[in-house]
């Protein structure tokens, strides 16, 4: 376990809702969905600039728990992404990798 | 650190191959060191320098109106000006770079100052020079980082003028290398640090020049002709080729998103051979205090491919 595997999730995740969020924007005229998709897409890339610059060492359980669940969330958000249908879905997912890479960085840091 | 001690060299160096070392290729070796340096400080520098250019792509970007049901636009990536929060961030990042850059300005210090050492007896001005070099690698790896060699150079006596010459250029050469190698594994566990914005920056800049050719403000010549390359075609005509015909406002648009996704890998690639570079430089002196014939032409070579890279790299353009 290290810095990089977390960067790699959070990176991957940000790339793939950064390529469809145009597509997403352009099927959705509801205002709050549109509001939370750049939300969420700014938020998750000032959190994955976060990690980079994060002195992240400390691999201690309670991080690899939240490792565990940041990959499986950012498995199920990729295939979200592929299927561009259930844009609540999508925001959902995004919402969590939010939060589970602020608390890897939180619970990480040396 | 001021290195208090002085070390006394009398008869070691007949024991320290210091016979066969050569003055000439330990001369190239600061050289070579401190283009290492410079090519490296180079590449870090990049993300500040293009800081303003994705600020700015961004805020032109968003200017045209988001993607929505029923809108035909030219920002058709969803580009939003980058917030303070995320320039923040950036600066945060870019003083991190700028810690690795100051190691840089004293391994230039300690390679200009070897080169004086070699070339005459500048002990004072090296050992000056090597105090702030670990200084800076202290500051860097961490405070409990130890090159192993605390005594400065000090007066060397019992021997030719020559073999004091060696004697001194093997331990310039020795203590540099010391601190070069505390340096690289750090540097190359910060590789993702160093290119992660980096790489960002030039994924959505490629978004950015998408809504500049979508608008109308470009011209494809040049791309068109870097596609025909070494396949015996050229590109027609001299009028500009723009986003007016939609076949080829679709087919351009298509080409910058397949380089937005290959040029990340660019990024990562340049870091790598910069890596290798303090590597090879390790390497070369160990070959030079051993009195061995030192590749450092072959050093050289890779310094002139670093600094293109840098060039490349700083362009988001393939580092080939």
């Amino acid at each position: 376990m290290n810095k990089q595997k977390v960067l790699d999730e959070l990176e991957a995740a940000l790339v793939a809702l950064s390529d469809q969020l145009g597509d997403l924007l352009a099927q959705t005229d509801d205002k709050a969905e549109r509001r939370a998709l750049l939300s969420r897409h700014s938020t998750l890339r000032d959190t994955y600039f976060k990690a980079l610059v994060a002195d992240l060492r400390d691999f201690n359980d309670t991080v690899l728990v939240l490792f565990d669940d940041l990959k499986a969330v950012r498995s199920e958000l990729d295939e979200a992404l592929e299927d561009l249908r259930d844009t609540p879905r999508i925001l959902r997912l995004a919402t969590e990798m939010i939060k589970l890479g602020g608390a890897i960085i939180v619970a990480a840091a040396v | 650190m001021r290195s208090s001690s002085v070390l006394v060299v009398g008869v070691s160096c007949a024991l320290a191959s210091c016979s066969t070392l050569s003055v000439e290729q330990a001369g190239k070796l600061a050289s070579a060191g401190r283009e290492a340096a410079a090519g490296t400080t180079a590449f870090l520098q990049v993300p500040r320098e293009r800081n303003g250019a994705w600020i700015e792509g961004s805020a032109f970007a968003a200017s045209y109106p988001l993607p929505a049901p029923g809108v035909t636009t030219c920002n058709r990536y969803g580009v939003q000006p980058i917030p303070q929060s995320t320039r923040t961030i950036a600066e945060a990042y870019y003083a991190e770079l700028d810690k690795t850059a100051r190691f840089m300005g004293a391994l230039d210090k300690a390679y200009s100052a070897y080169a004086e050492l070699v070339a005459y007896d500048a002990r004072g001005e090296f050992n000056t020079a090597y105090d702030g070099l670990v200084g800076a690698a202290k500051d860097y790896i961490g405070v409990s980082f130890d090159p192993g060699v605390t005594a400065a150079i000090g007066s060397i006596g019992g021997l030719v003028q020559s073999e004091r010459q060696k004697a001194r250029a093997k331990q310039g050469s020795e203590r540099i290398r010391r601190v070069l190698e505390g340096f690289a594994p750090a540097f190359r566990a910060h590789q993702r640090g160093f290119t992660g914005l980096r790489e960002q920056q030039v994924r959505e800049g490629y978004q950015h020049v998408a809504t500049l050719w979508c608008a109308g403000l470009l011209d494809a010549r040049p791309l068109i002709a870097e596609l025909a390359t070494g396949y015996g075609l050229a590109p027609l005509g001299p009028d500009p080729v723009t986003a007016s015909d939609p076949q080829v406002n679709t087919a351009i648009a298509k080409v910058l998103e397949e380089r937005s996704k290959l040029r990340g890998r660019d990024v990562d690639q340049a870091f790598e051979k910069i890596a290798k570079t303090f590597d090879d430089l390790i390497v070369e002196h160990r070959k030079v205090e051993a009195g061995q014939a030192a590749d450092i032409g072959l050093l050289t070579a890779q310094i002139a491919e670093l600094r293109q890279i840098v060039e490349a790299y700083s362009q988001a353009e393939p580092a080939s």
